[in-house]
């Protein structure tokens, strides 16, 4: 333990479990933000994901500092992590890993790949071809690899920071909905304010902190207060709430591909586990709105119509979320 | 006209007069109090079976005095249960014990209604209206002044509702002198008399809601309120009229002493009266449950009339504000239907809450009125939460608007949204309490006809 104090409690109350997740969230939040400035809305959401144990697609345009984020959250989790720098040229195997003969001992040896690991960075995933974009569905999702028939389970916790640059079409390859529906969360961080922008350039000037930066949660942490986001109260009428805005998506008439009942669970996931980031027991509707965006957006498919005029998902959430009433009375 | 049917009639007419009062009382203290006018239909409701008892028991053929002394003993109880539960001490006093000290003074009107059939067959009608008078106006200084004077609240309210008191009893009063006449008494005269107690009573009512009097008008909380008080204490009064008018036609009143039916045989009870409805046949329970559903059906009425022009003033409020109108007149009435039955079920809550130990969610209760008076509020000053946004979104959208109350707004929402979405916890009673005083402050920012505070919302958020 790091920074979350004594080892989770059963017996402790859910008011007492959220205390305990705040405190370990701030932790983080204030060592990421030794390094990053700024992004507290981005840095926050990227816990989110971690506490739900899901993936997250990060998504701007070159040089906003994805892979920064990527590492410095990393770096801050005394976990295992890789970084795989996606090419067209990656095969699957330099993923996943592969067995060789060893000439020496006469049989085969498993070589694991860079997947083997708590935190895997995939930097610029679009890059690689759909053949080893596909490599992680199984890992994502089941939290497995199999090579050579071989089933090999993966570390717990086990989670993908991708990174993806929206705007470079030359030599990309787009991600199969498949894939983008396993991501818990796709974020985007936009262009720093102008003071923001200065921290940078004057944290930056003389060296790197990220070289400095020690670890403030272990992987056993992260999993015991993901264990406590799961006390945090839905209040019935707000599970359906979440679940009419995520039918709406299926719905819209400028959608041709709804949000899944995979999209369902990581809203309720991800809304238990933002309240508790946030120090309360129970979530509101503010919560779900404000995920609304980040869980759902990436996994709608639009109707070429919008494709063509320019629609913005983000655009077609807040239409929905406007629309579907908020249970009140 | 003999004495003993006029004296009886009587009887029945103070009854529901009293009745009729405190009901009139009861939505002059919701006018300030966070109950909502609920309380109105719900005292509606619990005075049928206590009208019923009383006529049975004072009119009926086995009344006796006996009876009225274990009824009133029986109330005089439960008043004391009641009561023992307020602790006035605390300065400014809880909220929730001013509901118990209404509470109590309901239950107290009741035993009033018991003892003074009791006192009436021992006093002259005239001696004894006045006795009525100046308990009522005490009763209604203590009442309405103290809780007042307590919370800091205007007393002109009150005062000018004890005005208005104060002259429909002086009217009753000599209506009383009317008809207490020799035998055979000008039945039509009385009803004369009682009929310009009306009007004088409608005019008042017309004059406070129309705002002749201003000044007046500015201390309710907002003109809807005052309408709404205006209709329910006429309601009261329309209401009492009837019961009277059919107590009088039902019990032969009309057809004169000499025409009436021989008394009941004294082996049936001795009934000191005479026994106004007994004459008019065996069907007295059928008759009562008639008058009950009658009553019923006004209250239901003007409780709808009441949700539709609040409904209806909010938009003309929101229209005037240059927002686009929140319902219409056909949506106004639907959601006044739909008050209605939401007041009915808050009734019941309240009648659970009555029970010990009933009222567990009482502080639940309190928090989700208390935003729904705020909503109500937002409302009528053109800022109602749309269906997609959240108690959060509204506080914004309000505290954007009312800067200077976005604190006791933020108390309000934020009880609120703990309440409704949290764990079913016990309620922390200060944290009640200081909803309560935010409520109040918040609700001190009257609309003023023709002084409409001008909006300072963002343009943007009406989009």
């Amino acid at each position: 333990m790091t920074a979350t104090g004594a080892p989770y409690a059963d017996a402790c109350s859910t008011e007492e479990a959220v205390r305990r997740v705040q405190r370990g969230v701030q932790a983080f939040l204030d060592n990421v933000g030794l390094v990053l400035v700024g992004r507290r809305e981005t840095v926050t959401l990227l816990m989110v994901a971690l506490l739900c144990e899901g993936h997250v697609l990060l998504e701007d345009v070159p040089g906003m500092g994805k892979t920064l984020l990527a590492k410095t959250a990393a770096r801050s989790l005394q976990c295992g992590f890789r970084r795989i720098q996606f090419t067209p040229d990656l095969m699957p195997s330099d993923v996943t890993g592969l067995r060789y003969y060893n000439q020496k001992s006469g049989d085969f040896v498993l070589l694991p790949g860079p997947i083997m690991a708590n935190v895997v960075l995939a930097d610029e995933i679009n890059r690689a071809t759909p053949r080893t974009q596909s490599c992680l569905l199984e890992a994502m999702q089941e939290r497995q690899v199999t090579i050579d028939n071989e089933t090999l389970p993966l570390p717990r916790p086990f989670l993908v920071l991708a990174t993806q640059n929206p705007v470079e079409q030359e030599g990309t390859f787009p991600l199969p909905e498949a894939q983008l529906d396993r991501f818990l969360l796709r974020l985007s961080q936009g262009y720093p304010s102008l003071e923001e922008e200065l921290a940078i350039v004057e944290r930056f000037e003389s060296r790197d902190p990220l070289v400095e930066l020690q670890p403030v949660m272990s992987a056993q942490d992260l999993g015991e207060l993901a264990g406590l986001c799961r006390r945090v109260m839905v209040e019935r009428s707000l599970r359906r709430y979440m679940l009419e805005v995520v039918r709406a998506t299926r719905e819209h008439e400028l959608v041709r591909l709804g949000a899944s009942p995979r999209a369902s669970q990581a809203l309720f996931w991800s809304a238990q586990a933002l309240a508790a980031v946030q120090g309360r027991a129970y979530v509101l509707p503010d919560d779900v709105k404000r995920l609304a965006e980040p869980v759902l957006a990436h996994r709608l498919v639009l109707m070429p119509e919008a494709r063509l005029g320019g629609v913005d998902k983000a655009r077609i959430i807040a239409e929905i979320l406007e629309k579907v009433p908020v249970p009140v009375t | 006209m003999s004495p003993p049917d006029a004296r009886n009639a009587l009887k029945a007419l103070y009854g529901l007069e009293q009745c009729a009062m405190t009901a009139m009382l009861l939505v002059s203290l919701d006018a300030w109090l966070p109950p909502p006018p609920a309380a109105w239909l719900l005292w509606s409701l619990a005075c049928l079976p206590l009208t019923w008892a009383w006529a049975r028991l004072c009119l009926g053929r086995r009344w006796h005095p006996a009876w009225e002394l274990a009824g009133g003993l029986a109330l005089g109880a439960a008043s004391v249960w009641a009561l023992w539960r307020v602790s006035l001490p605390a300065n400014p006093p809880p909220p929730e014990d001013l509901l118990w000290v209404r509470q109590g003074m309901i239950l107290a009107a009741g035993v009033f209604c018991w003892a003074s059939g009791w006192r009436l067959a021992r006093v002259r009608l005239t001696r004894y209206r006045v006795i009525d008078l100046v308990h009522w106006t005490l009763a209604m200084l203590m009442v309405l002044l103290l809780p007042a004077s307590l919370h800091g609240a205007s007393v002109h309210l009150p005062l000018g509702w004890l005005a208005v008191f104060t002259l429909a009893a002086l009217c009753s009063l000599w209506l009383v002198r009317r008809l207490e006449g020799p035998p055979g008494g000008n039945l039509g005269r009385g009803a004369l008399a009682f009929g310009v107690a009306l009007v004088s009573f409608a005019a008042l009512t017309a004059a406070l809601w129309l705002g002749v009097s201003r000044r007046l008008l500015a201390m309710f909380a907002e003109p809807a309120g005052a309408a709404a008080e205006g209709l329910a204490g006429l309601g009261a009064y329309l209401e009492g009229t009837v019961l009277w008018l059919v107590g009088l036609l039902r019990g032969g009143m009309l057809r004169g002493a000499a025409q009436a039916p021989p008394p009941p045989p004294a082996g049936g009870g001795g009934s000191a009266a005479g026994g106004l409805l007994a004459q008019g046949g065996s069907g007295m329970l059928g008759k009562a449950l008639l008058l009950g559903l009658m009553a019923l059906l006004a209250c239901f009425l003007l409780f709808m009339a009441y949700w539709t022009i609040r409904e209806i003033l909010a938009r003309m409020a929101a229209s005037a504000q240059g927002a686009p109108p929140a319902v219409g007149f056909w949506r106004a009435l639907c959601l006044a239907w739909r008050r209605c039955l939401e007041a009915l079920a808050q009734a019941g809550r309240r009648l659970r809450a009555l029970w010990p130990g009933g009222g567990r969610d009482r502080g639940q209760g309190a928090a989700v009125h208390l935003y729904q008076n705020l909503e109500r509020w937002g409302q009528a000053r053109g800022l109602p939460r749309r269906p997609g946004q959240t108690p959060l979104e509204h506080l914004d959208r309000l505290g954007a608007a009312y800067p200077e109350l976005a604190g006791e707004m933020g108390l309000i929402v934020g009880q609120f949204v703990a309440r409704r979405y949290g764990p079913d916890t016990q309620t922390d009673r200060d944290a009640q309490e200081r909803a309560r005083r935010a409520w109040r402050r918040v609700s001190a920012v009257r609309l003023r006809l023709g002084k409409r505070k001008p909006l300072t919302e963002p343009k943007d958020d009406e989009a």
